[in-house]
């Protein structure tokens, strides 16, 4: 059993294809997240912020000086950029993920009053990045037509995280909504399309006010936070779910303004896909000819 | 020979870690509370790294945040203007959506400022001198005053700092006699399904007039 499960690991990296395209897209998006906070960054990370924010408690656990990373904020933002850049190329493969990882939870730990979801998602992300072989290809130097049986098992089982992450999001999400009253008498997209600081078009309150609707998207986010997680693996029901979860996050995305966190989401889909569909989509339907079939 | 050898350990360590990091996240999402009971240096040491809490809008607002900024001149004892401050976020972070992470981040702070009065408060640690009684319209008719001098939790400090950033930023003078006070309401959501026409207010806490710092 056990060498059964060992041989289908070892074979080949399942999900090369993707992973490259994830980590461009990752980097990507991390370096625009760092550019977007870059006028912030003084009131968040600084000494000299005019906000007053709690030193984290791992700084005293892992003997870190909070104040001396206060002080030098801009030189982990620089190595942080520096890192990603690194990441995006592909140069120092795992170390320079690691790297990554390691200062991205710093700059989230210096401040993590501005924290969603996202940064969360990103943080675990990147952790399982840390082990997967994201690089084959979009690299300066790929890893092409080199077996290693061990980097396989390791960067499948990563990537098994990664979709599992997804998963237990969904289903975490679920089992505590199911025991919210909102939730279960259908009422609570009412509420949320009612919240101010969401209010992300002209029409959410107008959206609230049918109560057909209203039940309707409160009870499709339950089923498709319930199922997603069980029939995203079933081949005949995956591109279904795959679309759902698509509308569900662009909703999210624009009509309660929160960004980072749909894109995060949505960004692990493409791993329920095989090397070899990845590869028919990107070079036939999308034209692209990234990889050679 | 050696190298196999090498390869094969390394293949079991990476297997056990794996098996070992999902039964540990598993056990933490669903048990983390029993957990915590007998084990709970295990549970801080996880959140440091793997911290997994996923309830996106698990409990719906069922109220918006009314926080107003009373302006008064020191010297006619005038007050002068009146201006719920979070609005003028939430209004700012509406008409530059999708480019609006600085106010998405302000909102993100001043939501983590006003979780940190209101645990305070139920504390009863916010230095509040008393309970005043308030219009009989609204749905609590009581609400907390706080004294100048206990004007020292940080969460407060941000607030005022929030709020003078946000009556400058929308062309509010601010002048040396200008005094403030805060005054927050919450404004509940009217309840689905129902036909009531107004929404309820239900006042926190008021400050006592202060300059700006």
């Amino acid at each position: 059993m056990l060498n059964n499960v060992f041989s289908y690991l070892h074979k080949e990296n399942y999900k090369s294809a993707y992973l490259s395209i994830f980590r461009v897209v990752l980097a990507l998006f991390l370096l625009k997240e760092i550019g977007y906070k870059i006028p912030f960054v003084e009131t968040l990370y600084s000494n000299q912020s005019i906000f007053q924010f709690s030193e984290h408690s791992s700084f005293k656990i892992w003997g870190i000086n909070y104040y001396f990373i206060k002080q030098h904020y801009l030189v982990l933002i620089s190595c942080h950029i520096f890192f990603l850049m690194l990441f995006l190329f592909g140069v120092g493969k795992h170390f320079s993920t690691l790297m990554v990882f390691i200062s991205l939870l710093l700059l989230q730990k210096l401040n993590n009053s501005t924290l969603n979801g996202g940064d969360k998602m990103a943080r675990l992300i990147l952790f399982y990045f840390i082990f997967a072989n994201s690089f084959e290809y979009f690299c300066l130097k790929p890893l092409k037509n080199k077996f290693d049986s061990t980097s396989n098992l390791i960067s499948n089982l990563a990537v098994f995280s990664i979709m599992m992450q997804l998963c237990i999001a969904y289903f975490e999400t679920f089992l505590n909504k199911i025991s919210n009253p909102y939730w279960v008498n259908g009422s609570a997209m009412y509420y949320v399309f009612n919240t101010e600081s969401h209010l992300g078009t002209k029409f959410n309150q107008t959206i609230a006010k049918s109560d057909f609707v209203v039940y309707c998207l409160t009870y499709f986010t339950l089923a498709f936070e319930l199922l997603f997680p069980f029939l995203i693996w079933v081949k005949k029901t995956r591109f279904v779910f795959i679309v759902c979860g698509i509308l569900f996050h662009l909703g999210i995305y624009f009509f309660m303004m929160i960004y980072n966190l749909q894109i995060l989401f949505l960004l692990p889909y493409g791993l329920f896909y095989s090397n070899s569909e990845i590869k028919n989509f990107v070079n036939k339907k999308l034209k692209l000819n990234f990889f050679n079939v | 020979m050696n190298k196999l050898i090498l390869r094969s350990f390394i293949k079991y360590i990476a297997l056990y870690f794996f098996i070992l990091f999902w039964v540990t996240t598993i056990a933490m999402i669903f048990c983390q509370n029993k957990i915590q009971k007998f084990a709970p240096n295990i549970v801080w040491n996880y959140d440091q790294l793997f911290k997994q809490k996923w309830n996106f809008f698990t409990q719906p607002n069922t109220y918006n945040d009314k926080l107003f900024f009373i302006l008064k001149n020191e010297e006619t004892n005038n007050i002068t203007d009146s201006i719920d401050v979070i609005k003028l976020l939430w209004d700012e972070k509406k008409e530059a959506s999708v480019f609006n992470t600085n106010a998405d981040m302000l909102d993100h702070i001043i939501f983590r400022q006003l979780a940190k009065i209101r645990f305070s408060i139920s504390l009863n640690q916010a230095g509040f001198d008393s309970i005043k009684k308030i219009d009989s319209d609204t749905l609590s008719s009581r609400g907390k005053i706080l004294a100048a001098d206990h004007f020292n939790l940080i969460a407060f400090k941000n607030l005022e700092t929030f709020g003078k950033l946000i009556l400058e930023k929308n062309g509010v003078k601010l002048k040396p006699t200008t005094q403030f006070k805060m005054k927050l309401y919450t404004n509940y959501i009217k309840e689905f399904s129902t036909n009531a026409s107004t929404n309820k207010n239900a006042f926190e806490f008021e400050t006592a007039y202060k300059h700006f710092n």
